[in-house]
């Protein structure tokens, strides 16, 4: 799964360029002077705890949210994916990637064909034609995730900009996100921000990483450098072991959390 | 269901009680006649009815049922568009403000210019001035945005409704007062021929406008957040929405009165067969709600010796179909 990439600090084919971003809430900083770029076909991986401003970076990135200072550029097109919603519409799974097309039609428009063969050619990659019928609210959480992944799809941006894919998945979904995200890097090159809370997903997929701390610090670098029990203990306060296993001939980093729990005596 | 069949179904449905708006009342005319008189300059038949039967289907009752097709047509696409824009079940035109808007300004433009376009720019301005009020309510308060909004909504009414209450005090008891409370309960009785020209047209074509507009409503009805990231111009959309839909309801009520329920429990109806796709749910909406704001006007007609106020029937028709849509939805729709 994992592909290694060479990503000099300083590039100009950077597809994405953050300077010196900061975002302040109220009174607090959320994120201060962040700076990060990011090539062509990479997996940026956002880590951090709750209430850091995770998905303030994304929304920022996104153009959602527009009171920060410093700069950023995306050179493509970008596609944001957020955390599930609940939604009073209930459309068909295929209405609902085909509305990805709402970028290129006006106000008056509605999908033609080519609008249509986007939506079908979106589907299949993301691996869900056979929920095309079935009605949005009545699919589980990991098929509704992926929707909206082929929505972001369907849109023909580049750069997808996902608030916690995996979380509300069971291990099956998560492998199968996890998959579609490493997927659609190598072989459609597309350049992929997500958040999330467990590392181990960051160390299968991402070429580089990123740790939000409390107070806007951060800390930015190649995933395999910056996943560190040092780091997760600073960010986290949370004591980890990262550790490399050989599993079914692969080699394979994951973060495993280390319980400080006293187990019952067994009689 | 297609479009297609559920066209098929509701035009012949809304022709014949075209026909039957034109044929009933206290002067009953046969249908037969009536199509006669309809089409003799086209087809010049032969003219065996008496000239008051032609007055009465051509001058009094084709414009009152004209306006009240378009009066239904019109609120009930407002209806389904705000609710699929604001994301929230529980709103129409009536419940978010405009409407009570709309009337104050129409009966203040009453009192300044009499019955007119005066009025009904002020029915459109105030109309615009609830919307904006209930908007920026609600965007002030955090929390449960659908229950906020609601009560922001309850709040602008009875703001308006104090200020009609006011107009009323002010108005001429002789002369004014008595017209304005009967229109304002909803009456379509002063409907003539002039409103063809200006007050038709324009709900008509405001009511097209956000039809035409359908697949945009889809992408906003999935939230603002989720419509940018999209990259819709969020803003200019929701400018030209707000626009004619408070354009049509406006008119609407400085003809017709204040008429609740129609623009909220008609998207509804219409949604249990056709689903929540805007592109069937307006065009649909638009026949059922005229169908139904007929049906409503025959009533007030033919019910009772004196002439019904239409807001009066539509609360008695619209309360229990609430009632029977909140308890089968189990709540679901405030949380």
């Amino acid at each position: 799964m994992l592909k290694v990439k060479t990503s000099p600090e300083d590039n100009n084919t950077a597809v994405i360029k953050v300077s010196s971003l900061s975002f302040s809430y109220g009174s607090g900083k959320l994120i201060s002077d962040l700076s990060l770029s990011l090539m062509k076909g990479e997996i940026l991986a956002v880590l951090g705890p709750n209430g850091v401003g995770k998905t303030t970076l994304l929304k920022i990135l996104a153009g959602l949210l527009k009171k920060y200072s410093g700069s950023f550029k995306i050179e493509k097109e970008v596609s944001y994916v957020p955390q599930i919603f609940s939604t009073g519409v209930n459309y068909t799974v295929y209405n609902m990637v085909l509305l990805g097309r709402a970028g290129h039609l006006g106000l008056f428009s509605s999908p033609g064909e080519l609008d249509r063969e986007k939506a079908y050619e979106a589907v299949k990659k993301a691996g869900i034609e056979g929920l095309s019928d079935r009605k949005f609210s009545e699919i589980s959480g990991g098929e509704k995730q992926l929707t909206l992944i082929a929505r972001a799809l369907a849109s023909g941006a580049e750069v997808l900009l996902l608030d916690e894919p995996t979380s509300d998945l069971d291990i099956k979904n998560q492998e199968r996100m996890l998959e579609l995200l490493s997927e659609l890097s190598l072989k459609s090159d597309f350049t992929i921000i997500f958040s999330t809370h467990d590392p181990s997903h960051a160390l299968a997929v991402s070429d580089r990483s990123i740790f939000l701390g409390k107070g806007g610090i951060s800390q930015c670098g190649a995933t395999e450098e910056i996943i560190t029990d040092e780091n997760i203990k600073k960010y986290y306060s949370a004591n980890v072991k990262v550790t490399k296993l050989e599993i079914e001939g692969k080699s394979l980093t994951y973060c495993l959390p280390i319980y400080n729990i006293i187990k019952r005596e067994k009689v | 269901m297609t479009l297609k069949r559920i066209f098929f179904f509701l035009i012949p449905a809304a022709g014949a009680v075209f026909l039957i708006g034109l044929s009933a009342g206290r002067y009953y005319i046969p249908f037969i006649k009536v199509l006669k008189i309809l089409f003799q300059p086209m087809l010049g038949f032969e003219k065996n009815w008496l000239p008051v039967e032609e007055a009465v289907v051509l001058n009094l009752r084709l414009p009152r049922v004209a306006m009240a097709a378009v009066s239904g047509m019109g609120l009930s696409v407002c209806g389904a568009v705000y609710q699929g824009i604001f994301r929230n079940p529980l709103v129409s035109p009536g419940v978010i403000g405009v409407t009570s808007g709309a009337g104050f300004g129409a009966t203040l433009g009453i009192l300044l210019f009499g019955w007119g376009i005066g009025s009904q720019l002020f029915a459109f301005i105030f109309g615009f001035a609830a919307l904006l009020m209930t908007l920026s309510i609600t965007r002030k308060t955090g929390g449960n945005a659908i229950l906020v909004f609601i009560l922001a909504g309850v709040v602008v009414n009875m703001f308006f409704q104090a200020g009609i209450s006011f107009l009323k005090i002010i108005a001429d008891s002789e002369d004014q007062l008595p017209s304005i409370v009967y229109w304002l309960m909803g009456s379509l009785s002063q409907t003539g021929k002039e409103h063809f020209y200006f007050t038709m047209p324009l709900i008509i074509i405001s009511t097209l406008l956000l039809i035409a507009a359908r697949w945009r409503i889809n992408v906003l009805s999935l939230g603002i957040d989720a419509a940018k990231s999209l990259g819709v111009k969020t803003g200019e959309s929701l400018v030209f929405i707000l626009f004619f839909s408070t354009l049509a309801v406006s008119a609407v009520v400085s003809v017709g009165g204040i008429v609740g329920w129609v623009g909220l429990i008609v998207p509804h109806m219409v949604r249990m067969v056709v689903g929540t796709d805007h592109e069937k749910l307006l065009p649909a909406s638009a026949i059922a709600g005229a169908i139904l704001f007929m049906l409503i006007d025959i009533s007030a007609r033919i019910i009772a010796p004196v002439e019904i106020p239409l807001g009066v029937i539509t609360a008695f028709i619209g309360t229990p179909v609430f009632i029977y849509l909140l308890v089968k939805s189990k709540g679901s729709w405030v949380v």
